[in-house]
């Protein structure tokens, strides 16, 4: 039995960010995470004896610069370690190799110049008009206060500013495919396959989707320049991050318990008074926060039976549906992707054409594993020495689009995942299979089981069109708050939900302290 | 001899018609010039074998404004409508779902099938009723400009503002329904699998998209907007065919002292100064006019009929890039008898019994897996080995499109991409009949041998008869992109072009594709208020 002002359940990445900025304006917080680690996906383990490793993603070049210097992360011991670029392997074929930004670009081909431009401007011109629309919470469109209003008209007038056509042009683009916004003005396929391997990572959307190139401005918001940003590495993996956080929260006096999960969401009605613990402890507060998905926040920890009939459906309708598997390797040797060593810093895209990453996409609608999975792939050993033993490497692969148990159901596909990884990095990188000292595979099912996260979801709610702005995570309920008064929701799965940006935990702070003031 | 006109219209399909009509009945002088024949473009009937009339492309109309229908008196010019009742889902197990126009009927029928999914059947019904009634008015507005700050835009902007406030919070509804897809809209509403794919199924026509594309919701409930005798997604076959509409608009427009010319193929539109002056036809005869109006698709205006050297550079980029993928085939019969279809035969409905059950369209739509596995064949550039079908046969609604006791049938068939990965349409057409009749023989056994003729439409088919650039449908994919203020290409959404007097009135103008007549008519709106 503890009073606090608020209360957070599970304490992953937005979780204490959120929390830090509460503390930091005085409120009493108390932070229960399930697991004995906070972080959630953001994290470093030890997956092999003397071989560590991120537990899912792998960089932090999105965080955003406010939530950097807010929290003073560096401080607290955040170390960053600058990577490269995007290198594209193609089996026997030499490897292609993008970074750097406006007239330093590199890899791009002559023929694709003026179009790379053309796309590089309309993709900063839509992260610039969206940026202010991220970087705090959307304006209130049904009380239609003036500010509010205001903030909307704004945002049109720097759409509009833009001019015409180019405003248009940015109207045009956002409902489009990936694959059509790229036809339109790169001829060359690895140039197409490194761009839109980033918007489609983690979504359940394939190049030809509609709405898929909203995932061009989303990986590349306002605050990155250009189009291949130098992979921002965390010294001793994400969980440098995480410990980061945590100090930071820990100073301005944020209390956290770990190793016990929060059982129940306990309400009076609709008006949500504390929480159950696993072990039957209980905790009250006035404000509940949960970290964890918007799904199993609303349907499963909180009671559901109290939501109104078209609450209930229209949560039900929100869709987490898991579509990455992360396999990490521990080597013998460092891999050489037809590349120079110092090419491989950065991010490694396997997948070099659009229609290779849509013929791995095809299965998942069908529940089942793609014999030819694309990745994205990480060598974090290549700048960081910390993770492995002298000599020995880490590779990490994203794999994309695997199925969780709402697509495959019982069946387990940890081995044919791990296989058909290992294939594909023996096609780019020969004799990669007999460097393998120890691999280990974790499909939707494993990111469920450990981190409690619905299908396994790793934003928690799918990016897609329907899902975003005002209808993330469901229709009307953009503002952290949820049908049960007093309840918020600040993980990933609300807005902007643009990768790991620590903006949904900061713009839920600034509901909650809003909130609290009327 | 060039007699002058105040204005000329390309192409004498429905949508160039209705423009000259409106013109017309407004006292102007019009001459409409037809490339083919016979009027109509896709909406056509033609006596393709003796005594069997086929309606070559299009085969149902749902969506005609009855605005249009009204002004133009088309009943004065004999237009009939036909109603077509229900829609039959044949399944692979030998059962079958049936949806009837009485809803009493449909209901009963869906609980055989799921009770849960016959409650939410009706209330989705009126969901989509509802939303397609917030963008009905979309389909007969001019779309406003959204950037331009002129009083009247703004004015325009807030008329349309306060129609979708009206709606409240189905606003949200709305947004949902314009970006997701139509298989996560369905699997959220419905667990019947037949129900799902035959409702999913009026997502992806003339669309290359399957039911997982996002969009796809949006195409489902345009079908939702059609309304005959004020009846919401009643479906019509006019009397003789489809080209009973297009006759009834012809005689109309006639009537107010418009002239057609059929065989007449424009080659070019004159320009002078930025301004078009004219259009001279493919035998060299030149005729003036102080406005042109072209029904042809945007590719084929502005890359055939106008010379390159009137357009800008970022027009042409933007013609350039106008999506219109062919998608769509048509597979035409004639028939010695109607299909017996298992499914009927297992429930003891036979002959005359049976004719209720196939009077209305038969969809070939199992589930959503069906749907999406021949989406997933056609992306890369394969005719879909099991395509979706909607079939109707219109000798049943009207007995003149066959001789006695025979019949002919419609199938219209998906997918088809008009770029194929290996061969050509030449050589892959017959395949592509095969695919069809094999597909129709699994639930109907006696089919093969009912049949006496067949004409196939494959998209490279529909470009040369029809003239429809890479044969889509819809002279531009339905997209997002590519509607409203955004249709044909951005900044020209309000049916001018960058070559003063010169309009474009066809299915590449918003709202689109189907025979609708809408794009004709607000572009002869906005000829008239210029033209004062
Ligand atoms: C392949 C991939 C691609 C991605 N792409 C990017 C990218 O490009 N860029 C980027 O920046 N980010 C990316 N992300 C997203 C990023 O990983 C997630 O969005 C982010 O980590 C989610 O953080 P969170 O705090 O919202 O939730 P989580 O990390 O899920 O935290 C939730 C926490 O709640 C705890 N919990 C759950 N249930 C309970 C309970 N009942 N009681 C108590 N505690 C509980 C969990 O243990 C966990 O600690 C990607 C992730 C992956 C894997
Ligand atoms: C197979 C198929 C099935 C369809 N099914 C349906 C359906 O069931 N229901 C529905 O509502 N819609 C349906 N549609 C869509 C609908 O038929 C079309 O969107 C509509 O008919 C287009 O009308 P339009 O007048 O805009 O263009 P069109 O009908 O294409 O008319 C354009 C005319 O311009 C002429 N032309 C072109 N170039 C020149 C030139 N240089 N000089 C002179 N004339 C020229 C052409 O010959 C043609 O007659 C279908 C379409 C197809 C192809």
């Amino acid at each position: 039995m503890s009073k606090h002002d608020v209360i957070f359940v599970g304490g992953g990445f937005n979780a204490l960010v959120c929390a830090s900025y509460l503390a930091r304006a005085g409120k009493s917080v108390l932070i229960l995470e399930q697991r004995e680690r906070v972080g959630g996906l953001v994290g470093t383990e030890e997956f092999a004896p003397g071989f560590r490793a991120s537990v899912c993603f792998q960089s932090a070049e999105l965080l955003h610069p406010t939530v950097l210097s807010d929290l003073e992360l560096d401080r607290y011991g955040l170390r960053l370690l600058s990577g490269g670029g995007t290198l594209v392997p193609d089996g026997d074929r030499e490897s292609r190799y993008f970074a750097g930004s406006g007239t330093g670009i590199e890899g791009i081909l002559d023929a694709d110049r003026a179009g790379f431009r053309e796309l590089a401007s309309l993709i900063e011109a839509t992260g610039k008009a969206l940026e202010p629309l991220m970087t705090s919470p959307l304006p209130d469109i049904e009380r239609r206060g003036l500010g509010d209003l205001i903030e909307l008209l704004k945002a049109g007038w720097r759409l509009r500013k833009l001019g015409d056509p180019k405003g248009l042009e940015v109207m045009r683009m956002i409902p489009m495919s990936v694959k059509d916004v790229l036809d339109e003005r790169i001829s060359d396929d690895a140039t197409r396959a490194a761009l839109a391997g980033p918007a489609l990572l983690g979504s359940w959307l394939a190049p030809r989707s509609p709405g898929s190139a909203l995932g061009l401005v989303y990986q590349r918001p306002g605050w990155i320049d250009g189009l291949f940003p130098g992979v921002a590495h965390v010294k001793g993996g994400m969980g440098g991050l995480a410990e980061a956080l945590e100090e930071s929260a820990v100073a301005q006096g944020v209390e956290i318990r770990k190793g016990n999960g929060v059982q129940k969401i306990e309400s009076a009605g609709t008006r949500v008074t504390g929480v159950k613990m696993c072990d039957g402890d209980e905790h009250t507060a006035p404000t509940i926060i949960s970290g964890v998905d918007p799904r199993t926040t609303l349907l499963d920890l909180a009671d559901a039976s109290e939501l109104d009939p078209e609450l209930a459906f229209a949560t039900r309708g929100i869709r987490s549906r898991g579509s990455v598997a992360i396999v990490r390797y521990a080597l013998d040797s460092l891999p050489t992707f037809g590349s120079a060593s110092e090419k491989l810093t950065g991010r490694i895209q396997l997948g070099a054409d659009l229609d290779t990453l849509e013929r791995a996409f095809d299965p998942i609608k069908y529940g089942k594993v793609p014999e030819s999975p694309w990745a994205e792939v990480y060598l974090p050993t290549t700048v960081d020495r910390t993770l492995a033993p002298e000599g020995k490497h880490v590779l990490t692969a994203w794999v994309q689009s695997i199925p969780g148990p709402m697509g495959c159901g019982e069946t387990d596909i940890a081995d044919e995942v791990r296989e058909a990884t290992t294939r594909l990095l023996e096609t780019h990188s020969p004799g990669f299979s007999n460097s393998i000292i120890h691999s280990h595979v974790r499909t939707p099912r494993e990111i469920e089981r450990d981190f409690g996260i619905t299908d396994g979801c790793v934003y928690h709610v799918e990016p897609a069109m329907d899902q975003m702005l005002y209808l993330r995570p469901m229709p009307g309920w953009y503002a952290y708050r949820t049908p049960f008064r007093g309840l918020y929701l600040c993980g990933a799965g609300n807005h902007p939900g643009s990768g790991l940006s620590g903006l949904a935990g900061k713009n839920c702070a600034r509901q909650v302290l809003s909130d609290g003031k009327r | 001899m060039a007699r002058s006109y105040d204005a000329i219209i390309i192409g004498g399909g429905h949508n160039g018609l209705v423009c000259a009509a409106y013109l017309a009945r407004a006292g102007k002088s019009v001459l409409v010039l037809e490339r083919r024949d016979i009027l109509g473009g896709a909406t056509v009937t033609e006596e393709i074998y003796p005594g069997f009339k086929y309606t070559v492309c299009s085969y149902v109309v749902s969506l005609l404004r009855p605005q249009i229908i009204s002004d133009l008196n088309l009943p004065k010019f004999g237009l009939e409508l036909l109603p077509l009742d229900g829609t039959m889902t044949p399944m692979p197990n030998g059962d079958h779902l049936m949806r009837w126009h009485d809803s009493a009927d449909t209901r009963l029928e869906l609980m055989r099938h799921s009770a849960k999914d016959a409650e939410a059947y009706e209330e989705f019904g009126r969901l989509m009723h509802h939303l397609a009634m917030t963008i009905r008015p979309m389909l007969s507005t001019i779309p406003p400009d959204p950037f331009s700050l002129s009083p009247s835009n703004i004015a325009d902007l807030a008329r349309l503002g306060g129609k979708f406030a009206e709606r409240g919070e189905h606003l949200y509804d709305l947004a949902k329904l314009m970006t997701m897809s139509s298989a996560d809209l369905l699997e959220q509403w419905f667990e019947t699998p037949v129900l799902q794919g035959t409702l999913g199924a009026s997502g992806i026509i003339g669309t290359f998209l399957g039911p997982r594309s996002p969009g796809s919701a949006y195409v489902m409930m345009h079908h939702y907007m059609g309304e005959i005798d004020g009846q919401f997604r009643a479906w019509g076959l006019p009397r003789g065919g489809m080209s009973g509409v297009v006759n009834a608009i012809a005689d109309s427009a006639r009537y107010h002292g418009a002239e057609i010319r059929t065989d007449a193929p424009v080659s070019e539109i004159l320009i002078k100064n930025g301004r078009a002056t004219g259009v001279v036809l493919e035998d060299g005869e030149e005729i003036k006019a102080p406005m042109v109006a072209s029904s042809a698709d945007p590719k084929i205006t502005f890359q055939k009929l106008v010379d390159q050297s009137h357009l800008e550079e970022d027009f042409k980029a933007s013609i350039d890039r106008f999506k219109i993928r062919g998608s769509s085939g048509k597979v035409n019969l004639s028939l010695d008898a109607l299909p017996e279809f298992d499914c009927l035969a297992n429930i003891g409905v036979v002959g005359k019994d049976a004719v209720p059950y196939l009077s209305g369209a038969i969809s070939i739509s199992p589930d959503l897996e069906y749907l999406e596995r021949a989406y997933d064949d056609a992306k890369y550039g394969n005719f879909s080995r099991h395509p979706y079908m909607d079939i109707v046969i219109p000798s049943l609604i009207d007995p003149s499109m066959a001789p006695a006791g025979k019949h002919v049938m419609s199938c219209f068939v998906q997918y088809a991409p008009y770029d194929l990965a290996k061969g050509t349409w030449d050589d892959q057409r017959e395949a592509f009949g095969d695919a069809v009749v094999n597909t129709i023989a699994q639930y109907a056994p006696n089919f093969k041998s009912t049949i006496l003729h067949r004409q196939i439409m494959t998209p490279l088919d529909l470009e040369r008869r029809i003239g429809l650039t890479n044969g889509n449908i819809f002279h531009g994919e339905l997209s997002l992109e590519q509607l409203f203020f955004l249709r044909p290409v951005p900044g020209y959404g309000r049916f001018g072009t960058p070559v003063k007097d010169l309009y474009l009135c066809g299915s590449g103008a918003h709202p689109g594709g189907g025979v609708m007549g809408a794009p004709g008519k607000l572009a002869a709106d906005i000829m008239l208020e210029a033209s004062l």
